[in-house]
């Protein structure tokens, strides 16, 4: 064990947050795709390599960084759009498992279909504003991870909004909570689920957007980066959105700060022992009863 | 949350975990392709056959494709002045996904399928390592493009196996010369977590110590990981004179960023791994002033005309710019030096007009000066590598172009 000052522990912490930023926007996307399709997303990593790696090859055309983001968010949301729509409706009556496996299969495919047109040589975008880190309380940030952090919180709010004070959101919460009844209610459920894996894949695209100028973009990006968002979902118990936005944060920190204090052999160990945890005491989530089972 | 839901989420979080370690070897499984590079019919009696076993898929296809193209252009220069003892090359490359089972399932299919005479692969340590107890049982001679010591060590268990990368020890003395020369006695070093780092790891530690430079902070990182800066924060807490990195990119391309953004003053050298070509372009205005213990392809220009190796290596760069249109790397022509070595071990027994497997082996472990891209290589029954310490160089990136270091 090393003596870190209050300096290097908010470096930590600051470091943590924006990791855990990236996170909770992919948790955010794992808990709506799954609520409306009743399936856990596996191929959620992916979408967030397709507009990284959609990203990094407009943008080597000298296309201006607005376009490129937002072509790379809009290619990612059409994948999940066509994912949804060839692959994951016609199977819609198949068990839960039978769904988690297509996902697996969409990813591995995706992934593929990635190394095969980009190739394996890392890619990378620009950051969005040039210069050297600005410093808080001591630490160093880099200006990347204000955006990411920024965007984090921004695209929260819109999606509080969205789900909150808009018709086609409550629309959607409604379909999460009970599918039949929204149907009596005139919701057509098979909108929402093609809606939810829209929104999904677009939090997944943005994320490779902002994301992509900090760890380059490869086909293999999306592996990691999927799985831990489905840890920060898990410790938010799946089904709520604050959860898992809080779920990310948490990761995000207690992996800088694991590696940081402790031993960084260890990070990527926590964090599945933390799910492992996390799913043997409380299966409802940090937020969840320990028996709020819905009816 | 029902039951049956339940289930499903304990099943997912075992997929994440087994997603999760699959992810180390990475890459699908499924039987290689395979390219025949010759144009003359597989298999007549007027060539001679060889293999190799490279990543032209899945993680490490940065570097495969490349070696592989650098393996083609050196049979393809061979042929072209009229083979070996009058007979021509033939070239069957089989890809290994970068996967170590692969990799044994196209060695093996090379042996006994293709019946070569030698086979050169794989292209990263963790797939050449199954490779070994095979072409030992086989008798079949291997030369490797991994660049782990522990492929020819102990070299008495590797009669059949051979290298062409610096070994990690060669490269850790000339980092740690280096560092003497700039006086500088207090290092971190930080690595990937997998073989490649823990075996660079173990080396710098031995040679650092023999050398009495202080280790002050040996931290890892994932080699998918996207923020380094944890571990760096750390290594910055201690103030060491210099960060030493065992990774490859684009791992070791965030760790640089990372550490341009900590602002941190201290040197900071990577090994040979990272030399792939995107390097500086990655790590962006970051890779200023940083340093790399590699070869010579770089900075064949700049090599004073006394150079031994000065001639090859211009060569070596025109052609490969010419044939393929992109920049060469020390990383394939690693792999042009293992045509090289073979080249010559055929030409030995050609002489001797007995072409057989063991006869080529008996060739790769008496190579006398031959001059590669690599260094000047030198074989022998207690040296199957041939490289010494003074053929790797320090490089640093000056203006966004590497220079040989002062």
């Amino acid at each position: 064990m090393i003596d870190l000052s209050f300096t290097d522990v908010m470096q930590l912490l600051f470091s943590g947050i924006a990791v855990g930023g990236i996170y909770a926007l992919i948790s955010v996307g794992f808990v709506t795709i799954y609520n409306v399709n009743g399936v856990i997303n596996f191929a959620q990593g992916e979408f967030v390599m397709i507009a990284g790696m959609v990203g990094a090859t407009l943008a080597s055309t000298g296309m201006p960084l607005w376009l490129v983001c937002l072509a790379a968010v809009l290619a990612s949301t059409l994948t999940g759009a066509l994912m949804q729509r060839f692959i994951l409706h016609p199977a819609r009556h198949s068990t839960e498992v039978v769904l988690i496996i297509i996902t697996i299969g969409v990813s591995i495919t995706l992934r593929g279909i990635a190394l095969l047109i980009w190739g394996s040589n890392p890619r990378t975008l620009p950051a969005f504003f040039e210069g050297e880190p600005l410093s808080l309380l001591g630490a160093a940030i880099p200006r990347q991870d204000i955006v990411v952090v920024v965007i984090a919180f921004v695209c929260m709010v819109a999606l509080f909004w969205f789900f909150e004070r808009t018709y086609t959101g409550t629309a959607l919460r409604a379909c999460m909570i009970n599918k039949q009844v929204s149907r009596l209610m005139g919701i057509s459920p098979e909108r929402m689920a093609l809606m939810s894996l829209m929104l999904g894949a677009c939090l997944a695209g943005v994320v490779g957007v902002v994301v992509t100028p900090i760890s380059l973009a490869t086909p293999e990006m999306g592996l990691m980066i999927g799985l831990k968002g489905f840890v920060a979902a898990t410790l938010g118990g799946l089904t709520s959105i604050p959860g898992a936005v809080l779920g990310g944060l948490l990761l995000g920190v207690l992996e800088s700060l694991g590696a940081g204090l402790v031993s960084s052999g260890y990070k990527d160990a926590i964090a599945f022992f933390l799910l492992i945890l996390l799913l043997v005491l409380r299966p409802n989530g940090i937020l969840g009863g320990r028996s709020a089972k819905r009816v | 949350m029902n039951k049956k839901s339940w289930g499903a989420m304990l099943l997912s979080a075992a997929m994440a975990i087994s997603l999760a370690a699959c992810g180390g070897t990475g890459g699908s499984t499924g039987s290689g392709s395979s390219e025949n590079v010759s144009a003359s019919s597989a298999g007549g009696a007027g060539e001679w056959k060889i293999g190799a076993v490279l990543e032209l898929t899945g993680k490490a296809s940065v570097w495969g494709i490349p070696q592989r193209d650098a393996i083609q252009m050196a049979v393809e220069e061979i042929n072209a002045k009229g083979g070996i003892g009058g007979k021509k090359l033939n070239l069957i490359v089989y890809d290994n996904e970068s996967n170590e089972t692969n990799s044994l399932v196209a060695a093996k299919k090379l042996v006994s399928q293709d019946e070569v005479l030698a086979v050169i692969g794989a292209g990263t340590t963790p797939t050449t390592m199954p490779l070994i107890p095979y072409m030992m049982k086989e008798e079949v001679p291997l030369i490797s493009v991994g660049s782990g010591d522990e492929i020819v060590l102990p070299v008495e268990d590797r009669k059949w196996v051979f290298k062409t990368p610096s070994n990690n020890a060669d490269i850790s003395t000339s980092i740690v010369q280096f560092l003497k020369r700039q006086g500088k006695s207090k290092v971190a070093f930080i690595s990937v977590n997998n073989a490649y780092g823990d075996s660079g790891k173990k080396t710098f530690e031995m040679i650092a110590k023999a050398n009495g430079i202080e280790i002050v902070a040996a931290e890892k990182f994932g080699a998918a990981d996207k923020d380094m800066k944890p571990q760096l924060t750390r290594i910055k807490s201690l103030n060491p004179e210099a960060v030493i990195v065992w990774a490859i990119p684009p791992a070791a391309s965030i760790v640089n960023r990372n550490f341009w953004e900590l602002k941190m003053d201290s040197m900071l050298i990577y090994s040979a791994g990272a030399g792939a070509n995107a390097f500086i372009e990655l790590a962006g205005e970051a890779a200023e002033g940083t340093y790399i213990a590699s070869g010579k392809v770089w900075v064949a220009d700049q090599l004073p005309d006394s150079d031994p190796q000065k001639q090859i290596l211009m060569d070596y760069v025109k052609a490969y710019e010419e044939k393929y249109k992109t920049q060469p790397s020390p990383i394939d022509g690693m792999a042009y030096d293992a045509a090289l070595l073979l080249a010559e071990a055929i030409g030995q027994a050609a002489e001797k007009g007995d072409v057989t497997r063991a006869a080529i082996r008996d060739g790769l472990e008496n190579v006398k000066n031959l001059v590669g891209l690599t260094g000047i290589f030198n074989t022998s029954p207690d040296n199957h590598q041939g490289l010494k310490a003074d053929d790797v160089v320090m490089l640093q990136v000056k203006d966004g172009k590497w220079v040989l270091a002062q």
